[in-house]
């Protein structure tokens, strides 16, 4: 396959995620919203577990593994079944939907990094310090989700989940776009002394 | 840097526009007053051999070493 195929290709799937995640967080802020008026439609609608289920089973929303790792705490320690949303206390609710949708912001801003550094390669202007840059950015945005997927927390009626989650892939992704922004600073320096060699 | 370029003392020794050297070397102005700005971080040696064909000079009268007095 032609370079520039792959490059385009890889661009076109990069916009295309960052518009679903786009489209997911405004549904998911929908449905948030829309619960606080309409709490009797999510009544079956649950958080424990791997998944977000929907009545009996039938429909998985969407995957999240938030309370993989907590355990309950507090006076009436609940047994490890179903958390729904409609005992879920509002707080942590809120808690559960930022934490989400500061995860997926920062998903879109990495992908916006990943789009420029794409275009940058395809008007052959790879080893520049606005790509060092760009790498930097997304180690940093790693950072933040290591630290935004590390901790869970969940209050109902009768129990509080609270777990730390230490998440080792964006750790790992953050010192890989570390290293390569060191390497495209490098890059950067040969480029400017060739281009300074008379 | 320590390396100080005197192309520009050379070009007034033989009466010479930098014009006039770029088109007899085959070099762009841009390039040529890098080199005399002292901004180049290095010259290939068939730039060199160019420029001192042309000028009718050694490569050290163009470059000369100057040592770096430390604050």
């Amino acid at each position: 396959m032609e370079r520039n195929k792959l490059l385009t290709i890889a661009l076109a799937v990069s916009n295309i995620f960052r518009v679903l995640i786009i489209v997911f967080i405004t549904l998911f802020t929908f449905g948030i919203i829309h619960y606080q008026f309409n709490p009797d439609l999510y009544s079956k609608v649950e958080l424990s577990g791997y998944n977000f289920r929907t009545a009996a089973n039938l429909s998985t929303s969407f995957y999240t593994s938030a309370f993989e790792f907590t355990s309950a705490i507090g006076t009436k320690p609940a047994s490890r079944g179903p958390i729904y949303v409609q005992d879920a206390s509002n707080l942590s609710l809120i808690i559960f939907y930022l934490q989400h949708v500061i995860i997926l912001a920062i998903w879109v801003l990495m992908l916006q990094q990943i789009a420029r550094l794409i275009q940058s390669v395809k008007v052959l202007q790879t080893f520049r310090q606005n790509n060092s840059n760009v790498f930097r950015k997304i180690g940093r945005y790693c950072l933040l989700i290591f630290i935004m997927t590390g901790f869970r927390w969940m209050e109902t009626e009768n129990a509080s989940y609270f777990g730390i989650y230490i998440n080792y892939l964006p750790l790992m992704f953050m010192l890989g776009a570390f290293i390569l922004a060191e390497i495209f600073d490098e890059g950067n320096k040969l480029y400017e002394a060739e281009q300074l060699t008379i | 840097m320590a390396i100080i370029v005197n192309l520009d003392v050379m070009l007034a020794k033989r009466k010479m526009s930098l014009s006039e050297l770029s088109e007899r070397v085959g070099l762009t102005l841009a390039n040529l007053s890098v080199l005399k700005t002292g901004k180049a971080k290095a010259i290939r040696f068939s730039t060199l051999n160019t420029i001192c064909a042309v000028l009718n000079c050694q490569p050290g009268d163009i470059l000369e070493y100057q040592q770096e007095h430390k604050v």
